[in-house]
């Protein structure tokens, strides 16, 4: 059916098919591929996307869900927080293949979002994204360096 | 020494003293550039350096890159090796990826894929040699330009330096009129001690294109016109499709349903319609019998049995095995095992494919893209220079995409349907039916003489060869044995002790299960046998594991070179973590030495590693952060598999299918980890894989001065 979904601040409307997740639609039909494919399952992370703030594994998340809510993508993850996230992991050197990264992204964007205070012990709380390669050092860093310089201007 | 016979060009290069070949061509395929930095890229050539190297008006360098990107940073450190002898500053450089054509392949590794850690260990002076070409070819045409000897020219930063009243001029003025210029019989390599870029960590290529989204995988392939399909593979190996005919997809929404070499794929206008769909149909495959009775837990028994039988083949000896044995004071036995993996690429298989009538194009993320092309080409029944295979960036590969399967799926679906088709594995389907890495059991007996040396060691190992699936029966699988014998110059490490007499015997025990190339390959399960072992027989003869390794490496200076810094990088006997033991392992592979150390608690039946510590001579480095970031990786991912991971597979299936049955290391398991580099300029090795081998029996070793616990079994588990 048809539904307006909000993406990245922009209201879009697509052709949704019943139980469709998120991930795909907007892979295939909105054209937006920053978030990937992984498990299928919800387990790995890859696809993570923010919803009203929120972190969804969107290749569960039925699309028809989102209707009426706001859907933030790593395309869209462009304000002062996302901008300080992206910078640290290319200063740190995070990413390797990359594959995961966006979702590694969208998943420290809402912890250092919600966190008041950002320990070690919350990362691993919030941080349960699937890396092959092995990154989580550099990313645990790199969220400690921007949940320091954010503490004073959230 | 090294020489390579080229069929066109030949360039000797002098500094160094080694004859090297420019570049064997054979040019074919159009070329395409796939994520590069800039829209003004100028077409490449044929075939000679300006195939590698395009410098553009406004001096920008794009420099091709033959290697698979699967986050090993290979796109970086080859670029700096071709921008190190160009000498072009690094914010100015580019990289290409370009479709697999014989321009690009380099003699050191022919049409290999990107495997084994050779990418640069073999590529190393030949990429130098193209860099260096191009830059004689620059200066001369700034000599002509100026009517100077070109002896009296340098580069420098990208411009042809010194010429009459200090006039310099870039590149990009010159690359035209340095293209007609006939090549130099010979270049001069710049002394290492003059590097300006090799040894220093810039900032790798497209990291922003990583977290912004855009970074195109194989799975991002987009091509006009493009469907999607998805598979269902037969559940044994080899079964097929018994009642295609009966099945229907009328009034799924789905668009074809096609048979494919390993099972049937459905197309449709959405990936996840045409999985919904394939996963529903009441499909009913065959089963070959000697795939159908296979268990895993049969195989481990016909292991055990081979490894105490008589019915292997000797491997490899040396001294006299049984007279030494006679004169040990403590003997140490003991088996280890280690289970089949899967590669669980973060990246599931994909391709993406337009078979025409005389041709096929197809963008994926391979290791292997001419293995893909000629596979292409063979099941298609085409000409191989009709066959385009476009490299995409790779969501990681760990050896198992050199394999072709995916590809080859992707190209037949197209071919049926008459359109392109992007295929897209499910991760059920990915973990099911992998290239495992086989599993493996070795019994190990050591002697140790009345002064501490270990001076018997035999060695009986069993599993399956990763070459005998591919159609290369050998009696011995020489990359089954890496790490646990000498066998310099054939395999890609050897064993790195001095043992005065050993006997190493093998035992090929076939399974119906595909098996592959695994990160690390022979040396992930040999390294957890060898290293558990040493650290046994260390402890049985009452001496330190570290100072017995060193007692070993006498003759091998670089590797007790590491192992002797390892002790006080890793504060060898104060462990840092309160509460925490520590587990050592050495690893000598790909031609470099890494000594690992961890530090790990037991609670609660849970065992958890806090610090680990590496110590490196990879030889000269290029650049030292993204070896730092392939140890680290390696770590994690040796670490993950050993202590979480195994395929068992009952009635030829396998019972894995995702992550919460063949789960994976997350960040609160990853250990705080710090690499230290000895700085070297021995020829480089390789470090994609070096972290992985010594991961494992680092841990293992740990957990037994942890809790007094010997686990001789990956992934290792504690008894309750």
């Amino acid at each position: 059916m048809s539904t307006n979904l909000e993406v990245n601040g922009e209201i879009r409307t697509v052709e949704v098919e019943d139980g469709k997740p998120l991930l795909w639609v907007l892979r295939e039909d909105l054209g937006l591929q920053g978030a990937k494919f992984g498990c299928g399952a919800g387990m790995c992370g890859a696809c993570s996307v923010l919803v009203d703030g929120d972190v969804v594994r969107s290749c569960i998340y039925p699309a028809s869900m989102a209707a009426g809510k706001s859907v933030r993508t790593i395309e869209g993850l462009n304000d002062t927080l996302g901008v300080r996230l992206k910078d640290a992991w290319v200063s740190k050197r995070v990413p390797q293949c990359g594959y995961c990264q966006t979702g590694q992204l969208i998943a420290a964007y809402a912890l250092i979002d919600q966190e008041s205070s950002v320990t070690k012990e919350s990362i691993h709380g919030a941080m349960t994204n699937i890396c092959r390669c092995g990154t989580y050092g550099r990313i645990r860093e790199a969220i400690m360096d921007v949940a320091d310089e954010m503490g004073g201007s959230k | 020494m090294k020489h390579f016979i080229s069929r066109r060009q030949f360039l000797r290069t002098t500094s160094i003293g080694v004859s090297a070949l420019l570049i064997g061509c054979d040019p074919g395929g159009t070329p395409e550039i796939l994520d590069v930095g800039g829209s003004d890229v100028p077409p490449p050539a044929d075939e000679g350096p300006w195939a590698w190297v395009r410098v553009s008006e406004d001096n920008n360098v794009f420099i091709a890159i033959n290697k698979a990107e699967m986050g090993q940073g290979v796109s970086t450190g080859l670029a700096m090796i071709v921008a190190e002898e160009l000498g072009v500053a690094w914010s100015k450089v580019s990289i290409v990826l370009e479709p697999e054509r014989g321009v690009f392949h380099i003699p050191t590794t022919g049409r290999a894929g990107t495997a084994e850690s050779t990418s640069v260990r073999n590529q190393y002076t030949e990429l130098r040699t193209i860099g260096a070409t191009a830059r004689e070819l620059l200066i001369s045409a700034a000599a002509n330009r100026w009517d100077v000897d070109p002896a009296s020219l340098y580069v420098e930063q990208g411009q042809v330096m010194g010429g009459p009243d200090g006039a310099v001029l870039d590149f990009g003025e010159l690359v035209n009129e340095a293209k007609s210029i006939p090549l130099p019989d010979e270049v001069i390599l710049k002394d290492p001690s003059n590097f300006e870029l090799i040894g220093t960590s810039p900032p790798p290529q497209g990291l922003e294109s990583v977290v912004d989204g855009t970074r195109v995988f194989g799975i991002d392939a987009e091509v006009e016109g493009m469907v999607y399909a998805a598979i269902r593979h037969a559940p044994v190996r080899g079964g097929q499709i018994t009642n295609l005919d009966a099945l229907s997809i009328d009034g799924t929404g789905a668009d074809a349903l096609i048979e494919v070499p390993g099972g049937i794929a459905v197309v449709a206008t959405s990936y996840w319609k045409a999985n919904q769909v394939v996963q529903s149909l009441d499909a009913v495959f065959s089963a070959p019998e000697e795939g159908a009775a296979f268990n895993t837990e049969d195989y481990r028994a016909a292991l055990a049995e081979a490894i105490e039988g008589t019915g292997v083949l000797e491997a490899y000896s040396e001294g006299d095995l049984e007279e030494a044995l006679l004169n040990v004071e403590t003997t140490v036995e003991a088996s280890y095992e280690v289970p089949f993996l899967a590669h669980a690429c973060m990246e599931p298989m994909t391709a993406t494919a337009h078979a025409q009538e005389d041709s096929c194009e197809v963008w994926a993320p391979t290791q292997g893209a001419s293995q893909l092309a000629k596979a292409v080409a063979v099941t298609l029944g085409l000409d191989l220079e009709n066959v385009v295979v476009n490299r995409t960036f790779l969501g990681t590969g760990f050896g198992r995409k050199v394999e072709t399967d995916y590809g080859v799926q992707a190209a037949v679906i197209s071919k049926a349907v008459g359109k392109p088709v992007k295929l897209i594995w499910s991760r059920e389907e990915d973990i099911k039916n992998d290239f495992y890495r086989p599993g493996f059991m070795c019994r190990l007996t050591g002697g140790v003489n009345s002064d501490g040396q270990l001076t018997a060691w035999h060695a009986v190992s069993a599993g399956e060869s990763i070459l005998n699936d591919r159609g290369i029966p050998l009696p011995l699988d020489p990359v089954s044995l890496d790490g646990l014998i000498k066998l310099d110059g054939f395999a890609f490490e050897s064993l790195p002790y001095r043992i005065p007499n050993q006997l190493v015997a093998h035992a090929q025990i076939p399974s119906p299960l595909h098996c592959g190339f695994w990160r690390s390959v022979g040396n992930s399960q040999n390294a957890f046998f060898v290293e558990s072992f040493i650290d046994e027989v260390a402890l049985a003869a009452d001496i330190d594991p570290l100072e017995f390794r060193l007692g070993l490496l006498s003759e091998a200076p670089r590797a007790k070179a590491v192992v002797e810094r390892l002790k006080t990088e890793a504060d060898w006997g104060n462990p840092v973590t309160p509460g925490s033991s520590q587990g050592m392992a050495f690893s000598n592979a790909y031609d470099s030495y890494f000594a690992l150390a961890v530090e790990v608690t037991v609670e609660e039946g849970k065992i958890r590693v806090h610090r680990a510590t590496g110590v490196v001579d990879c030889g000269q480095t290029i650049h030292p952060d993204l070896v730092r970031g392939q140890l680290e990786g390696g770590i994690i991912f040796g670490m993950g598999a050993g202590m979480l991971n195994a395929i068992t597979v009952k009635d030829g299936v396998v019972e894995q299918s995702n992550f919460h049955n063949f789960p994976m290391p997350l960040m609160a398991d990853a250990p705080d980890i710090a690499i230290t580099h000895i700085v070297s300029e021995e020829d480089p090795g390789g470090v994609g894989e070096l972290g992985v081998g010594p991961a494992a029996p680092a841990v293992a070793n740990a957990v037994f001065v942890a809790t007094g616990q010997r686990l001789r079994s990956l992934p290792l588990t504690l008894e309750t």
